[in-house]
């Protein structure tokens, strides 16, 4: 850099004065053919001229020509510096200096124009040569000596080289001392203080505050014509200053100095532009042409092509600079502007992948969503293989969700971890992306696992919020209110400044009141009300609100209140379906409080009002015993029967399910068994029966004959069993669940066909079912695969019983999850989970369906819990209360007395041995044989 | 319309009468260029004497690319005060000269009071006013100014749809636009105007991305533009949840960029504190 400097000067300084020789002589001549070979660069033929020159003349020149003779001694220096031989440039530069002094100047004689020029340019050797303190000797001479005449040197670039010399010998004070003193200097034209500021800036630019750079750079003049632009000549200084702070990640520092560069895409422009025009007077040169001219041309050129190159290398690498720097700072927008210039115009540059990686987290960042999935998408096509590749599709994948493309999300999210294990950092997106893309296909199921093994893997996880909604509103979906509402309950203490806040609060309230938390329901209730009373959703918390505080039992004033609430709020917000819901709540609360009439009348503004309402069914339903107290039974009967056909048009089977059995329980109620099984067999079915509706006609006759009297209908049940599954066979998928669900029971029990029933099970679950025949379905299921030979049966078994116990509460329906789970959990050696359960199966009266295994487990496992004293009251309670089910008193007996000779009472434990043999005399149980086997083998140890 | 003709007809004699007796250089379409004193303009001709009392010669204005008259000494001395940054001075200057349109005035390219109009609506965009800019244009008559001029109509129009606050057409206008040398000035300004317009018709987020643009590759180059788009894009961002980190960095850019450490006049209290605020880079 310090030798351009140089040689700028010195072509300067040499294109002026020829005229000092141009006396017409051969001397002149001479001179000027060499300084034409310089400028061509053909350095050798211009050495071989002058040295002839001063071979031939020099012993006799001063006197002959004059000091004007050392100018040849000058040209010899300059090319010889050209040709990078500083050392040999410095005798023909001193000849000059001081050989050749203007002051031996005689009448007729010129005076040596380069004298003083040729002392600098020899401090200039010196300093290329590392002899900064003689360097510094001699620049200091020249300004000292310059007689400040034609040709000027250029007194500041003498300056700033000393200011170089110095920081070259460390003395960076007095650099920075006389680098400032030129650029206050009101001498130094705009080129100047720009190399002076360069030098500067390159010397204490590392280490200068940010601030201080500032300062200088505002405070020194450099607005030459209202513009801090370098030129292009300077960029690559500048460009390398930036690149040395963005390094340092100083994004700012350098954005400082790509600032004051020319537009390295205009440099290029501007080089490409003198290349074209080159080659263009290159193509139109004629053969016969001079050859001298033609090579010149053409070396012309080979310059302009290394010199575009150049430009466009600073190009390409300022704009990686500049997209970086931006990026690092925080600028999405221009760092965009940045990486998109670069892919569209740099595919050639080794770094390309890196352009389109950062082009997508950029565009993702500012959620330009189509546009980073063009870069992703070119990226994965032309970079399989790259190190990036898992990054870009990790990225990719949620820009593709964003952008609601959720099939192609959930693909390439997928792909994207397929090499990551749950709980790698780098999987956290892409499991968001999975669970998320599902949960957006409805499909809850799936969305939840996923979701829920994301919340798991990912404490500190980056999408937790949204997974934590979407898994909680998955759970919803799924109708798994009770561990929905939890989920909820948390959301809302840990970001209470979610931009779903107000979905979470209305979720979480339906959630509590669904899974009997009416306390929590209220307190999310009540937060909406409150902190978002513009909420779409405002209408239907007040008939939330309303459910919560039926509950409550609270005073029937405010539950009207909170559904005429809703009702007045849903109209004029265009929701039609929270005003009739309030409409079937008023009705159900009137009806509850026999006020017939009122209930009526709401009845009828129901009908008038929301006859297409998908609430018609429930609200029909809601009507019956108002109709019945006002003697309108048989007008209640034809609104049941003509709503039952709509719904079973609708393929509504869940409520088509809901429906009939309440029909039927109606139907036996107003008119009695007889009259009921007499409707339902003439059940009027104008055209075509739907299937669903057809099933539920078979087993409608099912159930009431069943209750009339099973054991003599029993052929007559068998044969609408048969029909039932004709039906299914045909069309399994329209049927409800409960004749489904009563229909694979009949194959489990009657038809012993398991695989058929386990079909029917599994059809009915994935149809994300809801209520009391999902609990009974998963019951029934969770019993088979706890009993199948598949190793992980027991865990699915105990997941299905543990989901009816959360969702669940109606002590008929639940009983069997009890059962089911605490079998599981004691044989697993869970005992303290276990303990629990069975305590609850024995404390609740109406459980009959396994009270005594139910009680010898729960000693067993207080047994094993080391609560001996309490297991041993346990066994005796099973013998003593169940002596005659041997399967358990027998063993119960054995354990009791085993504990009691633990405790050094061998003659108790005989005793109770010999109690249980003489209560079961004559029986010939297995159980009563080991007791008596144990027996004898006590006694005789005694 | 009889009574409007004959006014422009003794208006154009009346001018005449002052045009100066210099030289001037006529450029015709047809790339010739005649020098000569320009006598007179009428019938839809420029007459002009060639030099040293030559023959008076004439051409058709539609034959006339511009002409290059000679310059009147408010001009020189407006363009010494833009030059010295002194731009209200260059500005009385230049509307000195649009008012002395007696003597600078005529129905031609190149005359100076066109070029006053169009040289103060260059200063009005600089200073990127919109009304100015569009009161200043409302009378230019762009074919009385030489071809490079010329090219600004194009910006000067849509800023005046962007001074009526008519998005829409501004917009249309900008698609509209020829297209621009890359790295030019109006190249950039009328990424800054899309940005406006984008702006104003509702999409922020899509004139940040274009006033990204602005200051990103070209911020050396004009840098004024480029202040302009980083101060716009933080007044929008300011507006936008979750965008703290951005405005951070821009005003941070603005300050030591553009600023000399300080933000615009009027900058928002946000602004001022995350300014004052270290922005998180590794060297503080």
């Amino acid at each position: 850099m310090r030798l351009r400097v140089l040689i700028l000067l010195a072509a300067a300084a040499l294109l002026s004065p020829q005229g000092a020789l141009a006396q017409g002589n051969e001397l002149a001549e001479s001179y000027d053919r060499g300084v034409t070979a310089m400028e061509a660069g053909n350095y050798e033929e211009g050495l071989a001229l002058v040295d002839a020159v001063i071979e031939k003349s020099a012993a006799t020149a001063l006197g002959r020509h004059g000091p004007v003779f050392g100018h040849f001694f000058y040209l010899k220096g300059m090319l010889l510096i050209r040709q990078g031989d500083y050392e040999a440039a410095i005798e023909p530069l001193r000849v000059c200096y001081e050989d050749y002094p203007s002051s031996a100047v005689q009448d007729g004689q010129l005076p040596n124009a380069f004298q003083i020029h040729a002392l600098m340019q020899w401090a200039g050797c010196l300093q290329a040569l590392g002899q900064y303190e003689e360097a510094i000797a001699k620049y200091e001479q020249t300004l000292a000596e310059d007689p400040r005449k034609n040709p000027p040197i250029n007194r500041i670039f003498v300056q700033i080289n000393i200011a170089r010399c110095h920081s070259q010998m460390g003395d960076e004070a007095k650099s920075e001392e006389i680098l400032r003193t030129v650029l206050g200097s009101e001498e130094a034209d705009g080129t100047a203080l720009q190399e002076a500021f360069l030098a500067l800036a390159a010397d204490w630019d590392p280490n200068a505050s940010l601030q201080e750079l500032f300062e200088v750079v505002a405070d020194t003049p450099l607005n030459i014509d209202r513009s801090t632009i370098f030129p292009a000549a300077l960029t690559g200084r500048l460009a390398t200053m930036a690149s040395r702070a963005l390094n340092s990640s100083k994004p700012l520092r350098a954005l400082t100095w790509y600032q004051m560069m020319t537009p390295p895409g205009a440099t290029v422009d501007a080089e490409q532009k003198r290349l074209e025009a080159l080659q263009e007077r290159r193509a139109t040169v004629p053969p016969n042409a001079n050859e001298d001219a033609v090579a010149a041309l053409d070396n012309e050129i080979s310059a302009a092509e290394a010199a575009l190159a150049t430009a466009e290398e600073i190009e390409a690498a300022s704009l990686i600079g500049l997209a970086g720097a931006h990026y690092q700072m925080g600028n999405l927008a221009a760092a965009r502007a940045g990486y998109r210039t670069l892919v569209a115009e740099h595919e050639d540059l080794p770094d390309y992948p890196f352009f389109l990686h950062n082009l997508l987290i950029c565009t993702a960042n500012l959620g330009r969503w189509e546009e980073a999935r063009e870069a992703g998408a070119q990226f994965l096509n032309a970079y399989a293989d790259h190190e990036l590749r898992p990054s870009v599709s990790r990225v990719l994948s949620e820009v593709i969700f964003v952008d609601g493309l959720y099939e192609e999300a959930l693909q390439v999210a997928g792909d994207s971890r397929e090499d990551l294990s749950p709980g790698d950092p780098d999987r956290d997106v892409p499991d968001f992306v999975v669970g998320a893309s599902l949960f957006q296909l409805e499909r809850f199921a799936e969305a939840q696992q996923e979701l829920a093994a994301y919340v798991e893997n990912y404490p500190e996880g980056k999408r937790l919020e949204t997974a934590q909604f979407f898994l909680a509103t998955s759970l919803t979906r799924l109708g798994r209110w009770a561990e929905a509402g939890p989920i909820f309950n948390d959301f809302i203490q840990v970001y209470p400044a979610s931009v779903m806040r107000a979905t979470v609060l209305y979720l979480g309230a339906l959630s509590n009141l669904i899974a009997n938390q009416p306390d929590l329901a209220l307190v999310h209730a009540n937060y909406l009300l409150r902190d978002f009373p513009s909420d779409p959703q405002i209408a239907a918390i007040h008939n939330v609100k309303g459910d919560v505080l039926r509950s409550q039992e609270a005073p029937v004033e405010e539950i009207q209140q909170q559904y005429e609430m809703a009702r007045t709020m849903a109209v004029p917000a265009g929701k039609p379906e929270v005003a009739a819901y309030a409409l079937r709540q008023l009705l159900a609360l009137s009806s509850d409080e026999q006020d017939w009439d009122r209930a009526l009348e709401i009845y009828e503004t129901f009908t008038t009002e929301h006859a297409n309402s998908p609430l018609r069914a429930e609200t029909e339903l809601a009507a019956i015993d108002a109709l019945v107290a006002r003697d309108r039974a048989e007008e209640a009967r034809e609104n049941l029967e003509r709503v039952i056909l709509d719904t079973a048009k609708t393929f509504e089977v869940g409520t088509l399910d809901d429906l009939f059995r309440s029909y039927l329980d109606f139907l036996v109620s107003n008119f009695g068994e007889e009259e009921a099984l007499k409707a339902v067999q003439e059940f009027p079915t104008p055209g075509a029966v739907p299937p669903a509706l057809n099933a539920w006609v078979s087993l409608a006759e099912v159930e009431l004959l069943e209750a009339m009297d099973a054991e003599a209908e029993a052929d007559r049940i068998s044969e609408l069993f048969y029909r039932l599954n004709a039906i299914y066979e045909e069309s399994g998928s329209e049927l409800g669940n409960y004749p489904l669900f009563r229909l694979a029971r009949w194959n489990l029990l009657e038809r012993k066909d398991q695989a058929a029933a386990e079909a029917i099970y599994d059809g009915i679950l994935e149809g994300n079912p809801s209520g009391e025949t999902k609990a009974l379905t998963m019951i029934d299921r969770a019993r088979l695969e706890a009993e199948s030979d598949d190793p992980l049966g027991k865990d699915k078994a105990l997941q299905k019983f543990q989901q009816v116990l959360a969702e669940m509460d109606d002590p008929s329906v639940i009983e069997g999850a009890v059962l089911g789970a605490a079998r599981i959990l004691t044989s697993q050696g869970k005992y303290d989970k276990a303990i629990p359960l069975w305590e609850q199966y024995m404390e609740a009266r109406g459980w009959n369906q396994a009270r005594p295994e139910a009680s010898f487990r729960y000693a067993h496992s207080l047994e094993r819990s080391g609560r001996r004293e309490e297991a041993l009251k346990g066994y005796l309670a099973v013998y003593a209360n169940f002596t005659g089910h041997l399967d358990w008193s027998t063993q119960a007996a054995i354990r009791a007395g085993e504990l009691l000779r633990q405790k050094d009472q061998a003659v108790d434990a005989l005793k109770v041995l010999q109690d249980l043999l003489r209560r079961t005399t004559g029986s010939e149980h297995p159980g009563v044989e080991e007791v008596k086997k144990v027996f004898f083998q006590w006694r005789d140890e005694l | 319309m009889k009574r409007s003709l004959i006014c422009l007809f003794v208006l154009m004699l009346g001018l005449l009468a002052e045009l100066p007796a210099q030289s001037s250089r006529i450029h015709l379409k047809d790339g010739q260029i005649q020098e000569g004193v320009v006598t007179s303009v009428r019938e839809g001709k420029i007459f002009w004497q060639l030099q040293d009392g030559g023959a008076t010669t004439s051409a058709a204005l539609d034959r006339i690319s511009f002409v290059e008259l000679p310059t009147p000494s408010l001009w020189l001395e407006s363009s010494e005060a833009y030059r010295t940054g002194d731009i209200a001075g260059a500005i009385a200057k230049l509307e000195q000269l649009e008012a002395s349109r007696s003597s600078t005035m005529y129905p031609a390219p190149g005359n100076f009071s066109s070029l006053a109009t169009w040289r103060l609506i260059d200063l009005y965009r600089r200073a990127f006013d919109a009304a100015a800019i569009q009161e200043a244009s409302a009378d230019l008559n762009w074919e009385y100014l030489p071809p490079t001029q010329r090219k600004d109509q194009p910006l000067v129009e849509i800023w005046s749809r962007i001074a009526d606050r008519d998005w829409g057409t501004a917009l249309e206008r900008i698609e509209a636009a020829p297209e621009l040398p890359a790295f030019s000035r109006n190249a950039l300004e009328l990424e800054l105007l899309r940005g406006i317009a984008l702006d104003g018709s509702g999409d922020s987020e899509a004139a940040i991305i274009h006033w990204g643009g602005v200051h990103a590759l070209w911020n050396g180059a004009h840098r004024d533009l480029a202040a302009e788009s980083v101060q716009r894009s933080v007044q929008a961002l300011e507006s936008m949840a979750g965008r703290e980190r951005e405005v951070q960095a821009l005003v941070h850019l603005y300050a030591e960029l553009y600023g000399e450490g300080t933000l615009w006049e009027g900058a928002s209290a946000q602004a001022e504190r995350l300014l004052n605020k270290s922005l998180e880079l590794p060297e503080g």
